[in-house]
Formats: C-alpha cells, sequence, structure tokens
C-alpha cells in the first residue's frame, strides 16, 4: 500500500462557542482525487483551512509524508506543497491570464524589471500541459467565462507543483458545460501525481472522478469509502444521519444542543 | 450564453493582442482621452490660433506639469486600491516649497534643502499610509487631515510671509524652476522626467504589477503572498515625497516659499488622474493615460485665459470636469461588468 501523503490525525477547531471540528482524522494518497463531503455546517471548509495554514487548528496532528508540520500560514503549507484553491476564484479581474498565474511571483530579469515575456511563455506551456484551451495568456480574467476562471485559478495553485491541491466547491457556480471542463481537468490531474482533495455537495461530481470518499457531519468524521464499492445512496444517507459513526464511535457521541465550549476531556 | 459572450470577448481580444507598452497604451480608455485632448487642442486652436505658438504652447506645458508630476503619485495611490485616495497633496506641496526654501534662508545647499523637503513630504505621506494600512482609517480622513496639517506647518514655519531670502545656493535654486533644456522649461523637463519614471515603474517592475494586483483583488493578492499593507504604504509616501519634490520646483519657479502655494491644486492632480482613467475603485488607469488628463485640463485653463473666459468660472469648469469624470468612470464600471 503506498504512504499517505497527508494525514491528519484527531484535529480539533473552536470557533468561540463552536467545536467546529471534533478530531477529525483524515489521509490522502499520492495521486488520488478524494472527495469530502457533509452538509453545510459539516466543516469540510474549516478542516481545509487548517491543511492549507489559513486557520491554526487547537489540537491534533499534521503528518505530511509521515512527517509531523505545523502550518502557520498559507506560505508554510504551500512551501511544502500544498495549494488551496478558494471558492470565490481568487483572480484579479484587472490582470489578463499570465499576470494572474504569475500574481506576485513576477518573472525578473536583471533583478528590476518583470520579464513579461517569460511569464506569457511559461503561462502558456502551463495551460497546453493542463490542456485548458485559451485564445491568448493576454486576455483580462474580467472576460473569461466562470469554468475558465476556475481553470486559471487551478492553473495558478499547479504552477506551484503542489503535491496536495485542494479545491473548495470548483463547480459552485458553473454552468453544466464548465462543470464539465474543470472536473476533466481535476481528473487529468492524477497523471501528474498530485493528490486532490475535492470539497463537494454534488455527489455525481465525486462519483464521477473521485477515487475515495470522506464524509464529515457536525465536525466528525463519519466515514471514509472506496468510491467503487460505494453507492451515492448510501454516502447520502451517511451525510445525513452520521450512519455508522455513533455505533463505531461511541466514545465520540455528539454534544446535545450547542452550550457554552465544553472542556475537551479526551 | 455567458460562454458566448466571454469567447466573443476574447476573439477581439485576440485580434488585437496586447502587445508591449504601445497595445497596453492604445488598449482602451487611454486612446480615447489622447483623441478627446487632439479634438479639444484643434478647437481651441481654430477658436485662438495664438494658443499654437510655441511659446503659448510650452507656457501651458509648464502649466500643467506640476499638475502631471504630483498626478504620477497621485494616480499610484488610487490604482492601489481599497479606496484610496491623497487629499493632501497640495498642501503638501506648500510645505516641501516651504521647507526647502526656509533651510536654503538658513544658509544650506542645494542638495541637502531639497532632500530635506522632499523627506517632509515623503514623512507626511507614511503617516496617512500609516494611518490607512495600519488603523485601518478610511482614506478620505487622514489625508483630509493632512491637508490641514501640512498646511498649518507651513504656515507655523513661514510665520504667514512669503521666504524670499534663499541664501547663497538662491540663484542656482531659482535657476531649477526657471531655466531651460534648449527650448524646453526645466519644469517641463523634470514632469517629462516623472511621467517616464511612473510609467517605467508601473508597466515594469515587480512594485508596479503588486499595485495594480492590489488594487484588482487585495485578498487574492494577500494569498499570493503579495504584502498588501506594504504596497499600499509605498504608494502614499511615494504620492507624499513626489508632491513635496513638485511643490518645491514650483517654489523654484516662482522664486518664493509660500504656504499657500499649492492650495487647491489636490483638485487639478486628482481630476487629472480620474479624467485620464484611473479608477476610484483601484486597478485601473495609467501614467500615460493621468498625463493626458493634466494636458486636458492644461489646456482648458489656458483655453479659458486666451479667450477671456473670467477667472472665477475656471473653477467651476474644473469641478464639472471631475464630476463628469467620475461619472464617466462609473459607467465604464457598469459597462464592464455586463
Amino acid at each position: 500500500m503506498t504512504a499517505a501523503v497527508v494525514e491528519m490525525r484527531a484535529i480539533e477547531k473552536h470557533f468561540g462557542a463552536v467545536h467546529a471540528l471534533r478530531g477529525v482524522d483524515l489521509d490522502l494518497l499520492p495521486g488520488e482525487v478524494l472527495g469530502l463531503v457533509g452538509d453545510n455546517a459539516a466543516g469540510k471548509s474549516t478542516l481545509m483551512k487548517v491543511l492549507s495554514g489559513a486557520i491554526p487548528p487547537d489540537g491534533g496532528q499534521i503528518l505530511f509524508r509521515g512527517a509531523p508540520v505545523r502550518f502557520a500560514s498559507p506560505a508554510e503549507a504551500r512551501a511544502r506543497g500544498i495549494e488551496m484553491v478558494y471558492q470565490d476564484f481568487a483572480l484579479c479581474n484587472n490582470l489578463d491570464i499570465a499576470q494572474n498565474i504569475f500574481l506576485g511571483r513576477w518573472p525578473v530579469r536583471g533583478g528590476v524589471l518583470v520579464d513579461r515575456r517569460a511569464m506569457q511563455r511559461a503561462a502558456e506551456a502551463m495551460l497546453e500541459r493542463l490542456r485548458i484551451d485559451v485564445p491568448s495568456v493576454t486576455v483580462q480574467v474580467r472576460h473569461l467565462s466562470g469554468g475558465r476562471r476556475q481553470s486559471v485559478a487551478i492553473a495558478r495553485a499547479l504552477s506551484f507543483n503542489p503535491a496536495v491541491l485542494i479545491l473548495d466547491e470548483p463547480t459552485a457556480n458553473l454552468s453544466p458545460g464548465a462543470t464539465h471542463e474543470v472536473l476533466s481537468l481535476v481528473a487529468d490531474l492524477k497523471q501528474h501525481g498530485v493528490g486532490v482533495i475535492l470539497i463537494s455537495h454534488r455527489l455525481q461530481e465525486v462519483f464521477a472522478i473521485g477515487d475515495r470518499v470522506a464524509v464529515l457531519k457536525q465536525g466528525r468524521h463519519v466515514a471514509t469509502r472506496r468510491v467503487r464499492d460505494a453507492t451515492e445512496d448510501e454516502i447520502l444517507e451517511l451525510i445525513v444521519t452520521g450512519g455508522r459513526a455513533a455505533a463505531t464511535n461511541p466514545a465520540r457521541r455528539p454534544d446535545a444542543g450547542g452550550g457554552p465550549e465544553s472542556p475537551v476531556g479526551d | 450564453m455567458t460562454v458566448e459572450h466571454a469567447a466573443s470577448a476574447v476573439a477581439e481580444a485576440g485580434v488585437a493582442p496586447r502587445r508591449g507598452w504601445g497595445g497596453r497604451v492604445m488598449g482602451s480608455y487611454e486612446a480615447a482621452i489622447y483623441a478627446a485632448l487632439l479634438l479639444v487642442v484643434a478647437a481651441v486652436s481654430i477658436a485662438t490660433p495664438r494658443f499654437l505658438s510655441p511659446d503659448n504652447l510650452f507656457e501651458v506645458a509648464r502649466n500643467f506639469s506640476f499638475i502631471a508630476a504630483a498626478g504620477v503619485g497621485e494616480a499610484i495611490v488610487i490604482i492601489a486600491g481599497g479606496g484610496g485616495i491623497d487629499l493632501s497633496v497640495g498642501s503638501v506641496m506648500g510645505l516641501g516649497g516651504v521647507v526647502a526654501t526656509k533651510l536654503l534662508g538658513m544658509n544650506l545647499g542645494l542638495l541637502p534643502a531639497v532632500g530635506l523637503g522632499v523627506a517632509a513630504g515623503w514623512a507626511c505621506g507614511a503617516v496617512n499610509g500609516l494611518l490607512v494600512t495600519k488603523a485601518k482609517m478610511t482614506p478620505l480622513i487622514p489625508t483630509l487631515g493632512m491637508l490641514s496639517i501640512a498646511h498649518g506647518l507651513a504656515l507655523v514655519i513661514t510665520q504667514g510671509y512669503p521666504l524670499s531670502s534663499l541664501g547663497p545656493a538662491g540663484p542656482a535654486f531659482i535657476a531649477l524652476g526657471a531655466g531651460y533644456v534648449g527650448p524646453v522649461p526645466n519644469p517641463v523637463v523634470y514632469m517629462a522626467l516623472v511621467v517616464g519614471a511612473g510609467w517605467a515603474v508601473l508597466t515594469h517592475t515587480p512594485f508596479g504589477y503588486d499595485l495594480y494586483a492590489v488594487g484588482g483583488n487585495d485578498e487574492a493578492s494577500h494569498l499570493s503572498g503579495i504584502h498588501v499593507t506594504r504596497v499600499r504604504l509605498a504608494a502614499y509616501m511615494i504620492s507624499g515625497a513626489l508632491a513635496a519634490l513638485t511643490g518645491i520646483l514650483l517654489a523654484a519657479r516662482l522664486s518664493v516659499g509660500d504656504a499657500t502655494t499649492g492650495q487647491g491644486e489636490e483638485l487639478n492632480v486628482i481630476a487629472a488622474a480620474v479624467i485620464g482613467g484611473v479608477s476610484l475603485l483601484g486597478g485601473q488607469g495609467s501614467v500615460l493615460g493621468l498625463f493626458a488628463g493634466a494636458a486636458l485640463i492644461g489646456v482648458l485653463l489656458n483655453a479659458m485665459v486666451l479667450t477671456g473666459v473670467p477667472a472665477f468660472w475656471q473653477e467651476v469648469v474644473i469641478g464639472s470636469t471631475i464630476i463628469v469624470a467620475v461619472l464617466l468612470d462609473r459607467l465604464r464600471i457598469r459597462l464592464a461588468r455586463d
């Protein structure tokens, strides 16, 4: 069996009185697409923000290629090869495609001048490798469709050569055609050896391109299933009921109600 | 639908790919503002043929050179976004001139006097920038306060009297403002240097790229590792320093340090930037557009003088021009969103 590229162990996170993550375990294998599903308050985005260094966990441990790591900022996670693409694309509409891909990392020539040509050539090569079709990398991002914009955002994340790519609802606001475009891009990433965590509320997507699917409910990891061994109905039931979690893990029953922050005694 | 719309927009852009600075200049709004400038120049020269005489043209250029030079700093602040604007440039121009002339009068050399005058403006910009980025104040407020503070400090230094005894370096200082390079007045040369440098920095350096990125989406810039607050702080420092340097040149041109020099100039400067296509929402506009905006204001002011429009009406015209320019800006934003 391949060793996990990322292992999250017993991750805890409180936001004031809200116990957002209650000892979540998650692991990602190299080159797999892991669907991360759950209803709205399940903690999917919070868990991924912990992994990407955007918010610090209150407890638990992250292992990267087997070694414990601690990320104080997205830059530290990025340095290890963990990239997150946020739901709102995080692009600069006033800049062109090449500039967005190299945002803040402008190739410099002679120590002072931005090498625009080199930047454009690198952006073109990158988009070609990912088979993202744009007429010109000098088109302002504001003129692109939602699907293309998402593809550009993913291309920027990939330009950091990440080992792990986290996508937060990448198809949330896309048309069916654009959704297909983005999903096939993500499916192709396997060939580049990138492990992908796909946060999604559309189970069909996860079943279309995912290898495994992890279910969260109310800040707990309920189950992880191989996609080919599971059915959508089964996963849906896990999302809604939390299913077997309570049975297999009686020590971690959900707290009744949202009272004041209760001390975590284990 | 949106895909088709985007495809056609992309196809249009594909017909005329933006190549280097030429493509950037002729992009869109800048081309329109240069066309408008040519039209106004044509109309004015038909109405008053005297307008096109070389002497008058250099006079016009010398008058708007101060607006354009200070405008480069203003444009940088506005492009950096976050509602960025510097209302204090006029007063800081006055303060810079007063500090430099006061020091000259205390027998300081030309370079140290000019250097310390610029440093005073830089410090004003630093205070503005820190209040905006660290204290998270709306840029209107600290820079409006600085408008008053800088003017007040200039009055404290001059005690209300013009400073006209400029010490041993005085003649060299006056020559700085009144001299020529060939047929070109020094202030015009100074403007050309500042506009050229501003253009180069904004379009070819990492700082310029950071500036547009921060102005376009500060959250995305931050996530990509750009130091948003540092970029914005630098923008205010540049604006303050450039305003002071410009004010020093203006004092040299007038051979006197006066606290009232530059008063109200912030309106012309902001108008030049906005007319030139620098969007108040940030991330949009260029130094070359600003230059055209300043030239347009200069030509309009000169035309009013040549055609005998009473001086009192000039402020009405400039104020109206600003409002029209901001309306156009809003219109452009709405069009861009559709």
